[in-house]
């Protein structure tokens, strides 16, 4: 080669060699340095799969998530409808009960949503989704008297709790805090991974998730939204710098009987279930506890007032998917949130 | 500005520019690796969308999607099959009363999931997804 017969042009060649090596040398430290591979853990919980997903990968990191499963653990235990040992067992008896902070926290929320949407949510449905069979049973259409001997038992507006958490009820009263539970445990989760440093992560309980910190190499997390019609399909993407995403939908949980799909979102007014017009309700907020209940009231009043009550909710966007196809989006869809459909 | 070096050959402004040579290009390739590929590498989920990981109340599993078969997953309900069929994987004959598993079709891409809750079924293709979670 003409270049390295010249002395100074050799030099040069063998400055380019060692830059060239040292480069490619430091790969494995830029590797080490600069990883920012989440831990991903997955457990069944709460009666779905829950996912944590911690950044970075690191042993605090690994010991922090194996907490946030424990504390929602606890607050699986705690909601438990059928529980004999949860204070939510004496209201059944219609008796005052002394309710923990976490449950006052969950039923406040509960009973909140329940007045905002005007029963379409109701946290009194116990007895009813029992006769359904969606809490685990064998499901099945219940007679027209069984249905109606149960929904004597529902309404919350016989709920009363005071400042101290004490609750009492007119009558007995059968608790689901299901549609609270679940979202209350994904905040609970975050909140123990964020107070003991964990830098960003995603706690994603059955599709009812919240995203936390800066998503490493990215400028915001995306989250998918369930294609109603499809199982392994997306009906749009949302980019989401931080906060909850809830989505209750008719393709979760059902039973066909006779060419009629039976799902396991019950309307409170009728006690069957809601046939609204709707496939599927995604609400986005800040706290997940709020988006799992105003996910199952929009669902509930359907395209129109849940639009409405998405809208009237302050710091809350929702995109409802139709029967037929269509989706309808709360106005900050757009601006606040992106939205991109697939 | 031109200029032109003792040779007579033109170089760029002021001199200061030249040609670039075959190791300035190597040095561009060894760079565009370290800043691009690596990373990505780094932030990246293992799998390339072949391998199946199944978990069930007793561990995780793996499968490839590439070899054809039928195996046997265990939960607290009984028995199910998960089928692999031309890189194509499903659940059958599942014991759950609402087949909800089934119904969730054949999986085949990075990202898909079946979900059997009641007995404590997950399949899920590993490999790399365009988003970080699924709300359904």
């Amino acid at each position: 080669m003409r270049i390295s017969e010249n002395p100074v042009s050799r030099r040069y060649l063998s400055t380019k060699i060692i830059v060239l090596l040292a480069l490619l040398s430091l790969a494995p430290i830029l590797q080490g340095c600069g990883s920012r591979k989440p831990f991903r853990e997955t457990r069944f919980l709460m009666g779905t799969l829950v996912e944590i997903v911690a950044y970075p990968d690191t042993a605090a990191v690994r010991a922090s998530v194996d907490r946030a499963f424990k504390r929602m653990t606890d607050i699986a235990a705690l909601a438990d409808p059928r529980s004999d040992t949860s204070p939510l067992s004496l209201l059944r008896e219609g008796k005052k009960a002394n309710l923990p902070e976490n449950l006052r926290e969950i039923l406040s929320v509960a009973i909140d949503t329940a007045r905002r949407s005007s029963g379409a949510f109701d946290p009194t449905m116990e007895k009813v989704i029992h006769l359904w069979g969606f809490d685990g049973d064998e499901p099945g259409i219940p007679s027209s008297a069984e249905l109606k001997a149960a929904m004597k038992t529902v309404g919350y507006a016989r709920l009363k709790m005071d400042s101290a958490g004490q609750v009492t009820a007119t009558g007995p009263v059968w608790l689901d805090l299901g549609g609270v539970a679940k979202g209350y445990a994904v905040d609970a989760a975050v909140k123990v991974m964020k107070k003991e440093g964990v830098e960003s992560g995603i706690v994603n309980a059955g599709g009812d998730l919240r995203a936390f910190g800066k998503r490493p190499g990215r400028k915001t997390w995306r989250i998918g939204i369930q294609d109603p019609d499809d199982p392994q399909g997306m009906a749009g993407v949302l980019d989401l710098a931080a906060g909850s995403v809830a989505t209750s939908g008719d393709y979760e949980r059902y039973f066909i009987v006779d060419g009629v799909r039976y799902h396991h979102i019950l309307d409170p007014g009728t006690g069957r279930p809601a046939r609204s017009g709707l496939r599927s309700t995604t609400v986005i907020t800040s706290d997940c506890v709020l988006a799992d209940s105003l996910a199952t009231a929009a669902f509930v009043l359907g395209p129109a007032k849940g639009l409405d009550l998405l809208e009237r909710t302050s710091g809350v966007e929702g995109i409802l998917i139709e029967t037929g196809g269509g989706i309808l989006k709360t106005s900050g869809v757009g601006s606040v949130v992106r939205f991109e459909k697939r | 500005m031109r200029s032109v070096n003792r040779k007579g050959k033109e170089e760029g402004v002021g001199g200061l520019v030249r040609r670039p040579t075959l190791w300035d290009v190597a040095l561009f390739v060894a760079l565009f690796v370290l800043v691009f590929t690596i990373p990505g590498i780094i932030r990246g989920e293992k799998g390339d969308g072949t391998t199946l990981e199944v978990r069930t109340q007793t561990g995780v599993a793996t499968f490839s999607l590439l070899e054809d078969g039928v195996h046997t997953l265990s939960g607290p309900l009984g028995e199910a099959k998960l089928t692999v069929r031309g890189g194509k994987a499903r659940l059958e004959n599942s014991p759950c009363p609402l087949k909800i598993g089934e119904a969730m079709g054949p999986v085949s891409k990075p990202g898909d999931v079946i979900l059997c809750i009641p007995n404590r079924i997950s399949i899920r293709v590993t490999g790399k997804v365009a988003v970080d979670a699924v709300s359904r």
